[in-house]
């Protein structure tokens, strides 16, 4: 058996996000395939997706902005600033682009809770960004818990009144929940997308290549659960049913994957998984921790 | 199955007369050997019969809660919630679950409800048609107060 | 570019979206003959996150408070952390404190890098033409061409090392952004051989980066752009909650709670915080409040306003928070107080971090716990103060029924981008930018450079409040 034929799906799954990015990249310099435009729009929420892309290493940032798309905008890191940015915002509708939200939208006051920039003298809420910039892109890929489904901008009493993208867009919505997204899920959405167009998804429209299995059913501590071997409190090595673990209602490949390069990830930290890229996060995942369940 | 046992065990009785019929009235000693030996085997048979019976018996009372099926109200529902030592327990249609060891009831919740209220309601219009509730054992049934 | 009125010799200026910043800001100012006389810096998110807080279990406020913002979330974890270990009256182990720590610094470290490099280079690097994003269109580059490719190549390196700063986070934290580790008693793990040979090895690399390029490169940047160490002065009222200080066995390691004003140093004293309301989006009885007192409703109509953000204020004064402040206070460096000295003090800030952790690692003993099962009170309050990557951080909590019933946050932007009080003090921002001169009316490129310094994050400037009574607070300055 060599590493070529090494068939364990584990192992597989690991690789898809580099195989996919690699592909679309060498497709780009042979000419086969379009560096596509990505926009990339921050609307009500923390920012935090963007940080998340920046902590990809398949590939990274610098691979990604220069030689696998062309990165037109994103309030956190262009370059430009002011009318300047705008210009470049509103001067792409009509080419052919991908639209990458984070964020909820703001609908309270007409949007005015969350203004993005000012364009011609007028100011731009979140929510006539997406309004603006959604339906005209070739593909709309929400990022993150709160633009897939409203996520923790939404929370209850949610007093900016917000909502996930899809309650704003006409137009089909590929989610990519996660709080934050995990960025290999954006990237090999992205690289799939230039390849082979729309991945597979279920019918919350999220990529079944992430998407698919509960955490409970690959989790490494499964053997525990079925044992009722049960940790009582955090930083135990055993089951956190009892504490009120959401791994088996929800759906992402954090066991394999794991976080920043695979160093770690939530369970492994001794704490539960507060299903952070489940629909219904955070109000219906609550309490994340819970003492003194039998 | 328990119908069709009790009608095998039916028919060995019915069985079993008629043989004791033909034995009070057969002289032969051969006939009369042959007809005590089909009544031994009949008896075997219903003795075969009761022992399934027995085992099946006990399987329903393991998913009945150890041969006494609960009856609360739903006050006394209410303390069931997989906190203080009580064990996590619902109600769906008049029947109390136990889900102290149900995956999707982490810390005795599941997606914002607590154990130790009747999740009818929810049950149904989130799950309807699933064939969840057959997998969770059964403590007991609701007392309507 | 930006938009303008003339009028005279006056225009208004107005920048929006200040980009390179976390979250949204717009700037507007009028500019005479030249100089920026009056400024106003609005923070435009709102999300309410005291409104939703209320009612949930405390223990998940950790978590909760994380999701203010996505480049700063161990803040959060931290001060909600040390609230709720007042609240609960909670002794941390010093054990617990060290490895909690350096999941913090970790934080510091990932934020001073790509802050230095993804959101402050721009404005006086040319980068290259490569791609969209990258593209500017002012002209104020000053760099020899050698020079500037250096720190172009730097720029694109700093992508793995700032990556990295995140990686040695979720070593002990689990994940980055929004960590699991920080939680009340210290951190959730346990600190095992492997996991410290890798931070040690992952801050070996930081380390170096820090020392052989972005220290170097800040004072390059600094011996082309000097007039910066004249402008953006602001009040030089500096302040700090203090972090990496107290320890048991090991003292202070980087900043007590101290504050700075007309040339003294004092130390801290929470009782003196007040926040005001007079020009922000929001309505209450009072306009000015203590941290424990009220919280106010968003009013958008409310006609002086203009921004999000709200302005507290220290006896009565705005104060400056952030690695200027920090450094300045604990006397390591005492160079200047200006736009480029917080630059400075931020990658200088950045390698003293390294130099704590280390310390810290040097200190920690293997395969301690730190987890119990917690219980709640019904009724108690607590508060977490604590200086974090933007400067001073605070969380106030109560618990009634052993559920939320109050929670108010002053996040370190809300000092430095505060909004104006009854005096007409503008906030520090403002202050920094008023009397600049602005070269190129068309192109005001001064006006973000100076803002930037200040690290921007108006997602922390949405506040958590609830409407509560006056109670006596437990103050915890750690």
């Amino acid at each position: 058996m060599t590493k070529d034929n090494f068939n364990c799906p584990t192992c597989l799954k690991m690789e898809n996000v580099s195989l996919l990015a690699q592909k679309a990249i060498f497709g780009i310099n042979n000419k086969n395939i379009r560096k596509i435009n990505l926009v990339w729009l921050e609307l009500t929420g923390c920012s935090g997706n963007i940080i998340s892309l920046l902590n990809g290493s398949k590939p990274g940032f610098k691979k990604l902005i220069l030689n696998m798309t062309n990165f037109v905008y994103d309030n956190s890191l262009m370059a430009a600033e002011g009318e300047a940015a705008m210009e470049k915002l509103f001067n792409i509708i009509g080419s052919d682009y991908i639209l990458a939200v984070e964020g909820a939208v703001s609908t309270k006051d007409n949007g005015l809770y969350n203004i993005i920039g000012r364009w011609k003298g007028e100011p731009v809420t979140a929510y006539r960004a997406i309004t603006e910039l959604g339906e005209s892109a070739s593909y709309v890929i929400a990022v993150g818990t709160c633009a897939s489904d409203g996520g923790i901008s939404a929370a209850n009493p949610n007093p900016a009144q917000c909502v996930g993208i899809d309650r704003i867009l006409q137009k089909k919505i590929i989610k990519l929940p996660g709080c934050p997204c995990h960025p290999d899920w954006f990237i090999g959405t992205l690289a799939h997308i230039m390849l082979f167009g729309e991945p597979q998804l279920d019918q919350r429209n999220r990529p079944l290549m992430f998407y698919s299995t509960l955490i409970h059913d690959i989790c490494p501590r499964r053997p525990f659960f079925n044992n009722g071997i049960f940790a009582s409190k955090l930083g135990e090595p055993a089951c956190m049913f009892k504490i009120g673990c959401r791994g088996p209602v929800t759906r992402t490949d954090c066991p394999i994957r794991k976080w920043n390069q695979e160093v770690n990830w939530p369970i492994g930290d001794d704490t539960p998984c507060i299903g952070c890229a489940m629909l219904g996060f955070p109000d219906q995942m609550e309490p994340f921790i819970s003492y003194d369940t039998i | 199955m328990n119908d069709s046992i009790i009608s095998m065990i039916t028919n060995s009785i019915n069985s079993m007369e008629k043989t004791i019929d033909d034995l009070i009235y057969v002289k032969d000693s051969n006939t009369k050997r042959k007809l005590i030996n089909r009544l031994k085997n009949q008896v075997s048979n219903i003795k075969l019969m009761a022992t399934e019976l027995q085992t099946l018996s006990s399987t329903i009372n393991l998913q009945m809660g150890m041969d006494n099926p609960q009856r609360l109200s739903r006050t006394e529902l209410e303390k069931y919630t997989g906190k203080d030592s009580m064990p996590a327990y619902i109600a769906v249609d008049n029947v109390i679950y136990d889900v102290s060891n149900v995956s999707a009831w982490g810390g005795a919740t599941h997606f914002g409800l607590s154990a130790g209220q009747d999740v009818t309601a929810q049950f149904n219009s989130c799950h309807g048609g699933q064939s969840i509730l057959q997998k969770l054992p059964i403590v007991g049934e609701v007392a309507n107060d | 570019m930006t938009q303008f009125k003339e009028m005279k010799h006056t225009k208004r200026i107005v920048i929006n979206p200040v980009t390179r910043i976390s979250g949204f800001m717009e700037i507007e100012a009028t500019i005479e003959r030249n100089i920026v006389v009056d400024v106003k810096t609005k923070g435009l998110l709102f999300r309410g996150f005291e409104k939703m807080l209320q009612g949930r279990s405390p223990f998940d406020a950790v978590y909760f408070t994380e999701r203010i913002c996505g480049i700063c979330s161990t803040a959060h974890a931290m001060a909600s952390t040390l609230a709720l270990e007042a609240a609960l009256n909670i002794n941390v182990s010093s054990q617990g404190r060290y490895l909690r720590d350096i999941i913090h610094a970790c934080e510091f470290l990932q934020n001073h890098i790509r802050h230095f490099y993804q959101y402050t280079l721009p404005d006086y690097v040319r980068l290259p033409n490569g791609s969209p994003v990258l593209a500017t269109t002012h002209h104020d580059f000053r760099l020899t061409k050698p020079r500037n490719d250096l720190l172009v190549q730097h720029y694109f390196d700093s992508l793995d090392i700032s990556r990295s700063g995140h990686e040695m986070l979720a070593v002990l934290g689990g994940k980055a952004p929004h960590n699991h580790g920080i939680f009340l008693g210290g951190i959730t793990t346990q600190a095992t051989p492997e996991k410290i040979i890798i931070l040690r090895s992952l801050l070996k690399k930081i380390s170096q980066f820090i020392d052989n390029k972005m220290i170097p490169d800040a004072y390059l940047i600094a011996e082309y752009y000097q007039e910066y160490f004249e402008l953006g002065k602001g009040y030089a009222n500096l302040l700090s909650f203090g972090c990496f200080d107290g320890y048991d066995e090991l003292g202070t390691l980087y900043v007590n709670p101290l504050t700075y004003c007309q040339g003294e140093i004092t130390r801290l004293d929470a009782d003196d915080i007040t926040e005001s309301i007079n020009t922000s989006w929001y309505i209450d009885q009072k306009e000015n409040y203590e941290p424990f007192s009220t919280i106010p409703e968003p009013y958008l109509e409310k006609s002086e306003a203009y921004s999000w953000v709200k302005a507290p204020r220290y006896k009565g004064l705005p104060y400056e928070v952030g690695p200027l402040a920090r450094m300045w206070l604990c006397g390591a460096y005492r160079n200047g107080i200006s736009s480029m000295d917080r630059t400075l003090a931020r990658v200088l800030e950045a390698k003293k971090i390294t130099q704590i952790i280390n310390t810290l690692l040097d200190n920690i003993i293997l395969e301690v716990g730190f987890q119990e099962e917690f219980t709640l009170p019904q009724y108690t309050s607590g508060v977490g103060l604590i200086d974090t990557t933007r400067g001073a951080l605070g969380h106030w909590l109560k618990i009634e029924d052993r559920l939320i019933s109050f929670y108010q946050i002053i996040t370190p932007t809300a000092w430095n981008l505060s909004t104006r009080t009854a005096d007409n003090l503008p906030g520090p921002g403002e202050k920094a930018l008023i009397g600049s001169q602005i070269d190129d009316v068309n192109n005001p490129i001064e006006i973000g450079r100076i803002i930037r310094a200040f690290d921007p994050c108006v997602s922390c400037a949405t506040h958590i409040y609830s409407k509560g009574e006056l109670i006596q607070s437990i103050h915890v300055i750690p």
